[in-house]
């Protein structure tokens, strides 16, 4: 379909008639600023094909011009499937529609209303809509080829347009047998598989193949659980055949000691009846033994007894002769005792008088040794009177002697010093400076004396002793030189106060000094400040008295009171003297030696010391012989002890015969013939008793003990077993009600078919799968070819637009391109990704394309573009004006834009200028 | 003469898999067809009934198969039944026969626990041979003692395994082949195969055969061969050989079929079905082979609800169809010819597999699976172009 002309009238902005045309059936560029109405025609072109002239609402209304009812008015001349029309359509205000076609040189109306609506509709190969305006996928190819302005970027291509497309292309892949078969197919994948080509999970649309395998897994279970539960049943079976037979034998066991309880009790009786006769010879038996040991024990009591008699006189007559020997011996013991103890009394005599002969040889020695101590004390008396005197000489020695102590010489010699100090001091306050600069120095300079200011020290400048200089040197500061004669005159006030001190200091030395003015051979002159080597030699002297009284005040006993202590020690020694004299007379005489005296008194120490000796072993012999003594009298004493007791027990033992004899009566004779009698009767009872057999009575009672406690023991399984077999019968016996098996073929019936059906559904989904996926890949490459003279088209021109920047252009299979491929990369770009720019051109090549090949296979289409080029650079618009010169040979080309310049290149494109027509229609 | 019919292996309750659906009309069966027993009982006059084990599948059925069995005994028949427990139906503790709907039964029915021999008729003795135990390598029939003169008939009733013919193997309980003569009996009447086999491996209505196997009176499963009978035995005189006649019990038909697709249209495939005769009778095991062209699916799909809806059951081994090399031309556009060929070359193995679509996983791209698939791609087609 192509247009012939175009006149709207009405519409929007569009006051009055606006018409265009002829329209060129190849380049045709209609111009104008922006709000001349250039969308505001193809909106008209649209509604007046595609709308029915009875719409009404707010959308429609938008179209009236504004401030006015008039009803928005499109008239289209067009060709279309051979024939050429006329479509005059008015909204809104009597709405009206007319189609009239070019027959016999004339237009010749041959429908209106809503029928011509219809078969307008149908001419352009658009859609109706029940109710509302319509929308680009109602209005056919323009959907595709109309590019509406801001949307040239998209290509939505709705489902009749892509038929329209795939007929005109031959792409004859989605035919309606590809349809229904794709539609059955894909309806079944759905079933079973999510949109990422797993199987759907979920209570609601779960597989069939999922659903099963549950279902199945559910069934095995049961199985399992009934297969168990059957075990169980015939485990407990095999447990009741087993408990039975047990039972069976424990009855029987039971049952044989029963019977043998019997058999044993009876026999029980009859050796109950035989033990009675076996206890009479036992008692028998006894008896005759009793008898017979009565009168043997009588026997051997009466024997025991006389020998006890003969004992005890054995033992008395032993006695005795002991009592007689140590008689005896007691009365030799105290005679050594005697004697020992006058032996010790004669020692002891003789001790006491050596003791007597040592304390006079003793007194001797002391007397010797106090005329001693008095001789001694009488000399150290003396010494200490003549220490005495010496001290007391020393002392005058240093009282008289005029010269200074050591603090004293120590107080001059710091004075002395600091009279050579001032001296000095003084002769140093006569100085000169002198400053020799080593290159000219700014300097301000004030000097109060002989030299004159300079601003520049370049020379020597000397200052003398007396006056200052105040020197500012740059870069170092200031330097302040003082002298005075006020300076001097106080040093030399200072030492003459000094050296009057001096003089005042060593005044009372002076005449003790040896070589000093006071001093023989001195004039009486001060003391030179500057010599004081006199006085150190008058300090020396002072200090060597000093030395010397201390040496003497340090000897022993050398004071008055040592003295009168020594002279009171020889009087206490004289007196002691003569005491020892009144003890021992014999002093008197003094003819002792100290040696002799001390030879006597040695002598009579050994003296006293040997008889010492000899008395203390005469003493021990005395306790030794008291211990015999006392020994020989203890044994002595029990030896009469014994012989009393002997006596007693004699006694006793010869009563005790008598009266054992006295008990029977009998005599011995007669007493041993009854004891034969009783021995004969007692072997023959014990003949009788081991003739006799006792009953093993005990031995049977036990046996019957432990059958009875053997038949408890059964019962008592029994009754175990009884509970037992009563559980296990009630178990087996209440599974036959459960019908197991019976449950069991059901359930693995239907398990083994919900297998079955499991295995079918995972075939069925599995080739659902492999042909959904074989149809998508056959389909994918079907159409690949098909599309591929659109594809080498886009491709071509692409490269002229762009560059040699994509080498490949993909297509979806809704014909619309869904990505670009990089150049020397396998990997597509989305189309989406392209800029908006490259995007609007590649989509205005596709329309191209599109449009020649329909035109090229059939009929003539007509590309509408609003402003196709105004996201172009100038280098893509000249290239895009040559695509479009080239397209306008197959198609029917009509460029809206607002800026005419850039399709100056478009040579033989009808030029429509819409602001000067439009303009036209207003006036 | 005494004739006696001899049955075993009724394995009432029995479990049918694989039969979907028809697993409880199998079973409801095998008392269909012991009516027909009891029914030839009273028509040939059979002086007793012998039961040689196994009438019950498993000592744990149901109270209902139960009590199915011993109201239809007790009331459907006066003839004698003599019955012993099988290795199936062991007279074990927990044994069905211990059931209380036991105590139930009318005289002349008698289920045997011990070996105890009983009067079959005046001139004739029973030694029975019960089973107390699933499982058992020793003869039951030693415990029947040996002849030793009389006069008598001497019927023997056992259930094991004797090695009648070759294939019948070693099992459980062997008796030994010459266990008739052995014991002296006139006749052994076995259970345990399913199958009717006499004792000569020539089958039944061997004039020699002492002992016989009567076969199950049911048919259990397919492939078994000779069952669904039970066997009338005559037996004149002590010593002479007894007259056998095997007469057809079972109601339901085990049937295997196969169908050549490169021989027989599928279309005269379905008239045979349709044509079966008493197919609400036939459990049948159909094969397909052959090639299946794409017109044909749509025909096999209704073949397949016609075999459904006539049998008892019909179990359809479609696995040895291939496609059909032609027929292509049903599909109008070229990407599902494409599809095809490629689904055909998966299917006959000559492809490796087929190229996943993009973003998609390789499809588990099996011959069979191929196979299926263009199945489901020959009736999407068919149809649509319907």
């Amino acid at each position: 379909m192509i247009l012939l002309r175009l006149a709207v009238e009405d519409w929007k902005g569009l006051r009055g008639r606006v018409e265009l045309g002829p329209l060129s059936p190849g380049l045709n560029l209609i111009h104008g600023p922006n709000e001349t109405g250039k969308s505001t025609l193809l909106d008209a072109l649209c509604r007046g094909f595609f709308d029915r002239h009875g719409s009404t609402g707010e959308e429609m209304k938008k179209r009236q011009t504004w401030g006015t009812n008039l009803g928005p008015r499109v008239e289209i001349d067009f060709e279309a499937g051979g024939g050429r029309y006329r479509l005059i359509k008015k909204f809104l205000t009597s709405p009206s529609c007319e189609l009239s076609r070019w027959r016999d040189g004339a237009w010749e109306k041959f429908d209106e209303g809503k029928s011509a609506d219809e078969r307008i509709v149908e001419l352009a190969a658009g859609e109706s809509t029940g109710k509302g305006m319509t929308k680009p996928e109602h209005w056919g190819l323009g959907q595709v080829l109309w590019a509406q302005q801001g949307q040239a970027a998209e290509l939505a291509v709705g489902d009749r347009q892509q038929l329209r497309l795939r007929e005109a292309l031959k792409l004859t892949i989605d035919g309606a047998q590809g349809e229904a078969v794709e539609r059955a197919v894909f309806e079944r994948y759905d079933e079973s598989y999510s949109p990422g080509g797993k199987l759907r999970g979920g209570q609601q649309n779960m597989a069939a193949v999922l659903r099963l395998a549950e279902e199945s897994a559910a069934a095995d279970a049961t199985v399992k659980e009934i297969e168990e539960r059957m075990r169980a049943i015939e485990q407990a079976s095999h447990d009741l055949a087993n408990a039975e037979a047990e039972n069976e034998a424990t009855k029987a066991q039971s049952l044989v000691t029963q019977t043998e309880l019997v058999q044993q009790r009876a026999k029980l009786a009859e050796l109950t009846a035989r033990q009675l006769a076996y206890a009479e010879l036992e008692t028998a038996q006894a008896k005759a033994s009793e008898r017979w040991e009565s009168l043997n024990g009588q026997v051997h009591r009466i024997a025991a007894a006389d020998a006890a008699i003969l004992a005890a006189q054995a033992a008395a007559d032993s006695s005795r002769l002991k009592g007689e020997q140590a008689a005896a011996a007691r009365a030799g013991a105290e005679s050594a005792l005697n004697a020992a103890k006058a032996e010790q009394e004669a020692r002891s005599a003789e001790v006491e008088a050596c003791e007597k002969a040592q304390a006079g040889a003793e007194r001797i020695v002391r007397w010797l040794e106090v005329r001693r101590q008095a001789e001694a004390a009488e000399r150290q008396a003396e010494q200490a009177r003549a220490r005495a005197k010496a001290v007391a000489d020393a002392r005058n020695d240093l009282t008289s002697l005029a010269a200074p102590s050591a603090r004293e010489i120590e107080a001059l010699r710091k004075l002395h010093r600091q009279v050579g100090d001032k001296r000095a001091e003084l002769a140093a306050a006569s100085l000169r400076v002198r400053i020799e600069p080593a290159k000219p120095l700014n300097i301000a300079t004030r000097v109060d004396e002989a030299e004159s200011p300079a601003a520049t020290l370049d020379r020597p400048l000397e200052l003398s002793a007396v006056g200052a200089a105040e020197l500012v040197i740059e870069g170092v500061g200031r330097i302040v030189i003082r002298a005075g004669a006020s300076d001097a005159v106080a040093l030399a006030a200072e030492l003459a106060k000094l050296e009057r001190t001096w003089r005042e200091k060593t005044a009372a030395f002076i005449d003790a000094a040896p070589g000093t003015p006071g001093s023989p051979g001195n004039s009486g002159n001060p003391l030179p400040p500057a010599d004081l080597a006199p006085l150190e030699a008058l300090a020396a002297r002072r200090a060597a008295a000093e030395q010397r009284l201390t040496t003497l005040e340090q000897q022993p006993a050398s004071t008055p009171a040592d003295v009168a202590s020594l002279e009171q020690a020889v009087r206490e020694a004289r007196a002691t003297q003569q005491a020892l004299i009144a003890e021992e007379p014999a002093l008197a005489s003094g003819e002792f030696t100290p040696d002799g005296a001390r030879a006597d008194l040695a002598s009579a120490k050994a003296r006293v010391a040997a008889a010492k000796a000899r008395l203390a072993s005469a003493a021990n012999f005395v306790k030794e012989q008291a211990k015999l003594h006392e020994a020989a009298r203890n044994r002595a004493e029990e030896a009469g002890r014994d012989r009393a007791v002997h006596a007693a027990m004699l006694e006793t033992k010869t009563n005790e015969a008598a009266a054992l004899r006295q008990v029977d009566g009998q005599t011995d004779a007669q007493r041993r013939e009854a004891l034969h009698a009783a021995l004969t009767a007692l072997d023959q009872a014990r003949q009788r008793l081991a003739a006799a057999e006792r009953p093993p009575v005990e031995s049977l009672r036990r046996d019957i003990e432990l059958l009875e406690k053997q038949e408890r023991a059964q019962n008592t399984s029994l009754q175990i077993q009884g509970n037992d077999l009563g559980r296990l019968r009630k178990t087996v016996d209440d599974a036959g009600g459960e019908g197991l098996y019976s449950r069991l073929a059901e359930a693995t019936e239907k398990a083994e078919d919900l297998r079955a059906r499991q295995r079918e559904a995972e075939l069925d989904a599995a080739a659902v799968k492999l042909l959904h996926e074989t149809l998508q890949s056959r389909k994918r490459e079907t159409l690949d070819a098909l599309l591929l003279p659109v594809r080498l088209a886009v491709e071509t021109q692409f490269g002229e637009l762009v560059g040699p920047r994509y080498s490949r252009v993909e297509f979806d299979d809704r014909l619309a391109p869904s990505g670009v491929r990089p150049a020397g990369r396998d990997v597509e770009a989305p189309a989406d990704a392209l800029s908006f720019g490259t995007r609007e051109q590649l989509m205005l090549l596709v329309r191209l394309a599109l449009a020649r090949l329909l035109g090229r296979e059939g009929e003539r289409q007509c590309v509408i573009l609003d402003d196709p080029l105004v996201n172009a650079d100038r280098a893509r618009q000249r290239s895009a004006l040559r695509i479009l010169r080239q397209a306008g040979s197959d198609a029917q080309i009509l460029v809206l834009t607002c800026d005419p310049s850039a399709y100056d290149g478009l040579e033989g494109a009808a030029k429509f200028d819409l602001a000067a027509i439009a303009k036209a229609a207003r006036g | 003469m005494l004739r006696l019919l001899h049955t075993a292996d009724w394995q009432m309750g029995m479990m049918a898999t694989g039969l979907g659906p028809a697993a409880a009309r199998v079973r409801a069966a095998r008392l269909d067809s012991l009516r027909n027993l009891l029914a030839l009982a009273a028509d040939r006059e059979a002086q007793a009934i012998l039961v040689a084990g196994d009438l019950f599948e498993d000592n744990q059925v149901g109270s209902t198969v139960v009590e199915g069995v011993v109201g239809l005994l007790n009331d459907a028949t006066r003839v004698p039944i003599h019955i012993i427990p099988g290795n199936h139906d062991p007279f074990t503790r927990d044994s069905v026969y211990r059931r209380p709907v036991w105590s139930q039964l009318r005289g002349h029915i008698k289920v045997h626990t011990t070996f105890e021999p009983v009067r079959l008729a005046a001139d004739a003795l029973l030694f029975p041979c019960p089973l107390d135990r699933k499982f058992g390598m020793d003869d039951p029939t030693t415990a029947i003692p040996v002849r030793n003169g009389g006069a008598e008939l001497r019927v023997g009733l056992a259930h094991g395994t004797m090695r009648i013919r070759p294939g019948v193997g070693d099992d459980y309980f062997p008796i030994a082949l010459d266990a008739a003569d052995r014991r002296g009996l006139d006749y052994l009447a076995l259970g345990h195969w399913h199958s009717t086999l006499a004792a000569d491996g020539v089958g039944a209505g061997a004039a020699s055969a002492r002992a016989c196997y009567s076969g199950t009176h049911e048919t259990t499963r397919f492939g078994e061969r000779d069952s669904g009978n039970a066997v009338l035995v005559t037996l004149n005189r002590p010593g002479e050989p007894p007259a056998i006649e095997t007469l057809r019990t079972g109601v339901l038909r085990w049937t295997d079929l196969e169908i050549d697709l490169d021989r027989q249209p599928i279309a005269d495939a379905a008239r045979t079905l349709r044509e079966w005769p008493e197919a609400e009778r036939t459990l049948l095991r159909l094969t397909l082979r052959g090639a299946l062209p794409p017109q044909a699916s749509a025909e096999l799909l209704a073949l397949r609800d016609l075999a459904r809806e006539r049998f008892v059951h019909c179990a359809i081994d479609e696995s040895q169809i291939r496609p059909a090399d032609t027929g292509d031309e049903i599909f109008t556009t070229p990407h599902l010819r494409q599809t095809a060929e490629a689904l055909r070359a998966l299917a006959s193995g000559a492809a490796p597999g087929i190229a996943p679509a993009p973003g998609q996983t390789a499809p588990a791209a099996s011959p069979e699976v191929a196979r299926r698939a263009l199945q489901i791609l020959h009736q999407a087609a068919w149809s649509a172009r319907a």
